[in-house]
């Protein structure tokens, strides 16, 4: 049964269309991720949930309800937001409250989930302090604070990370993890980061100009992007794009290479056309007795620590494979490399369709 | 570790006497008419008339100039007592209606976008380009037709209402604060009116200082608009009460009047010393966002 359930929503701003006949569904206790880079209507999709942005087309069912035509108080909706958006003047326990004190929540009750919430973030020492006298980090919790405290059926994130350090983000990113795995509350988390869409998504909608290029687990989308654009999305570094042809006998020749793709690569029954061979720089090592697929030449090399990035060239296309770092390897080195060919991707060079 | 000692030469020295030399300059041009206003409201009537303007009165503490302009021997015009009254009245009600007024226009331009809101910002840019001083008629027959002529209110209406660079400066402050605020307040219920008076208003704090500190000093001094629209003796403001006393036929004495002005400055000047923070703040806050 589906918790989140979207119907081909589409909203324009003039003649821009900002979201084009967007469907979805997401199960209860879901975490979704909606990822895209910046203008792909990540950020409309979300307010329209919200119901801050009105007048859309399409149908929004949060919990079994028809929430399309409700105000944003009313879809029992809560978001953090990207500037966290705390109130200056108001102390942590304020902040928190704010909501239930405009809707005549009894006192008793007020402090009582300002009391859970605050123990459950570790929040209870900075209670009385104002927000300016928080970190980062502490802002974060004290929004998702206001969130827990109105009990909703949907919690959603607008890029709440965007505004930490790299450190912090990490830690931050863990902890929502944490705290997800712990509560079990459906999530819409919008972000530009794959990094924490792959680590944080049970479900990730990877949009693009307005509308959804794929939806699927993390796991999946990396393995089977549907196009050219969801696997360069993914991935860091950047999946190599081999461009070359793709024979009617099933083999690919390009850049040096030329290979018989194994069974199970294609979707569909090969067929002659132009193509590009999709390979992540992990799935390459350095060829031995022989056993290469293909020579590179070497450009420069990223130490990262436990591995090397390999930047390279092979006929003009630039490669980038990711080895060992006991490997020595210098610049204008010539590199043999054998590819994990079972692990390739196939676009179409026209359409950048997966085949 | 010694310190070392920077070598004044003759250049240094010059450049330095030139500094101070011009500062001490235009100190003594500030200085001198109020040292010579306040030595002379100590004077009694016949030693102000035999002595100059810059010599000390012989008794300090001659204070009958000071008791004549608080409580006048005969009743002639309006007391400085009701002078003050008035102007402190004409303040309080003046900077309430801005503030509130100044700050929900403010709101209402930045955060909606209405029709004819384009508008209203064309028409505020017109009203701060014609001067107040040269639609004096037409604003005195709005001023009868709402039956406000000769009354406190008259000042009141008109600081409040004809002040649309108060307003630009709640403007300026609010496209500071994030509307995510209010998104955020709208999903959690509030309606306008408490997205407002919760968290607006108080998040204006720094700018309702700024106008308020401004638009005192401003109300304080203003002679012109109630000696135009104002002209009754009763509803004098103590600018208005000072012109009174300076008249020909008010029968009081130079000396009684300099010590009324000392009186009308000194709220002014220890103000100041109290608030003296916050004027510059304030008025860096005006220049830079308004």
């Amino acid at each position: 049964m589906s918790f989140l359930k979207l119907e081909h929503v589409s909203k324009s701003f003039g003649n821009f269309k900002a979201l084009d006949d967007v469907s979805f569904e997401a199960p209860a206790g879901a975490f979704v991720v909606l990822l895209g880079p910046s203008g792909c209507g990540k950020s409309t999709l979300l307010r329209l949930i919200t119901g801050l942005t009105e007048d859309h087309d399409g149908e929004i069912h949060i919990k079994d309800r028809n929430v399309t035509d409700l105000d944003p108080k009313d879809r029992k909706v809560a978001m953090v937001f990207q500037s966290y958006a705390l109130y200056p003047h108001l102390s942590v326990r304020k902040n928190i409250s704010f909501g239930m004190e405009i809707n005549r929540m009894p006192r008793a009750e007020r402090e009582r989930r300002v009391a859970e919430a605050a123990r459950a973030l570790q929040l209870e020492p900075l209670l009385d302090r104002v927000p300016a006298q928080l970190s980062g980090g502490q802002r974060q919790r004290v929004a998702i604070g206001r969130c827990l405290v109105r009990e909703p059926d949907l919690f959603l994130f607008d890029e709440p990370l965007s505004n930490l350090d790299a450190k912090l983000r990490h830690e931050t990113r863990v902890e929502l993890k944490h705290l997800h795995q712990r509560l079990k509350a459906t999530t819409v988390y919008v972000t530009h980061d794959q990094h924490e869409a792959m680590t944080l998504a049970t479900q990730v909608v990877l949009m693009k100009d307005g509308k959804i290029v794929q939806m699927a687990t993390p796991t999946e989308l990396y393995a089977r992007p549907v196009n050219r654009f969801a696997a360069t999305f993914i991935g860091s570094p950047a999946i190599n794009l081999i461009k070359g042809e793709l024979g009617a006998d099933g083999r690919f020749k390009g850049a040096g290479l030329d290979v018989a793709l194994p069974q199970g690569v294609l979707e569909v029954a090969p067929s002659a056309r132009p193509a590009e061979l999709g390979l992540r720089s992990e799935n390459a090592r350095i060829a031995r007795d022989g056993d290469a697929h293909q020579t590179i030449e070497v450009d420069y090399v990223e130490p990262t620590g436990a591995d090397l990035y390999v930047n390279g060239k092979a006929e003009g296309q630039d490669i980038v494979v990711r080895v060992e770092n006991t490997a020595r390897i210098k610049s204008g080195d010539k590199l043999p490399i054998r590819w994990q060919l079972d692990q390739a991707l196939v676009f179409d060079a026209a359409s950048g369709d997966r085949i | 570790m010694s310190r070392r000692r920077r070598r004044l030469t003759p250049g240094k020295i010059l450049a330095l006497g030139f500094q101070y030399l011009t500062l001490i300059v235009a100190s003594l041009l500030v200085l001198m008419p109020l040292w010579s206003l306040i030595i002379s409201s100590f004077k009694p009537a016949r030693e102000y008339l035999d002595t100059d303007r810059i010599t000390p009165p012989r008794n300090w503490f001659n204070l009958s100039n000071y008791i004549e302009a608080i409580w006048p021997e005969q009743a002639n015009g309006i007391t400085i007592g009701s002078a003050f009254y008035n102007t402190g009245f004409i303040l309080v009600f003046s900077l309430l209606f801005l503030i509130l007024l100044g700050s929900s226009a403010a709101f209402v331009i930045d955060r909606f976008r209405f029709r004819g809101r384009g508008l209203i910002l064309g028409a505020w840019a017109v009203v701060v380009a014609v001067p107040g001083i040269l639609t004096p008629v037409s604003t005195f027959q709005v001023l009868k037709l709402l039956g406000l002529a000769n009354s406190k209110w008259a000042l009141i209406v008109l600081y409040c209402g004809v002040d649309i660079v108060s307003i630009l400066i709640f403007v300026q402050f609010l496209k500071s604060i994030s509307t995510e605020i209010d998104d955020s307040a709208r999903i959690e219920g509030a309606n306008y009116f408490q997205i407002f008076f919760r968290l607006i208003l108080p998040m204006l704090t720094p700018a309702i200082a700024t106008v308020v500190i401004l638009r005192t000093v401003g109300i304080y001094n203003d002679f012109v608009t109630p000696y135009l629209y104002v002209p009754q003796q009763q509803e004098a403001t103590v600018s208005m009460m000072l012109y009174n006393m300076a008249g020909f036929n008010s029968g009081t004495s130079q000396a009684v009047l300099l010590a009324a002005i000392v009186l009308v400055i000194l709220p002014t000047v220890i103000g100041f010393f109290i608030l003296q923070r916050y004027i510059y703040a304030g008025i860096t806050n005006g220049s830079v966002k308004g």
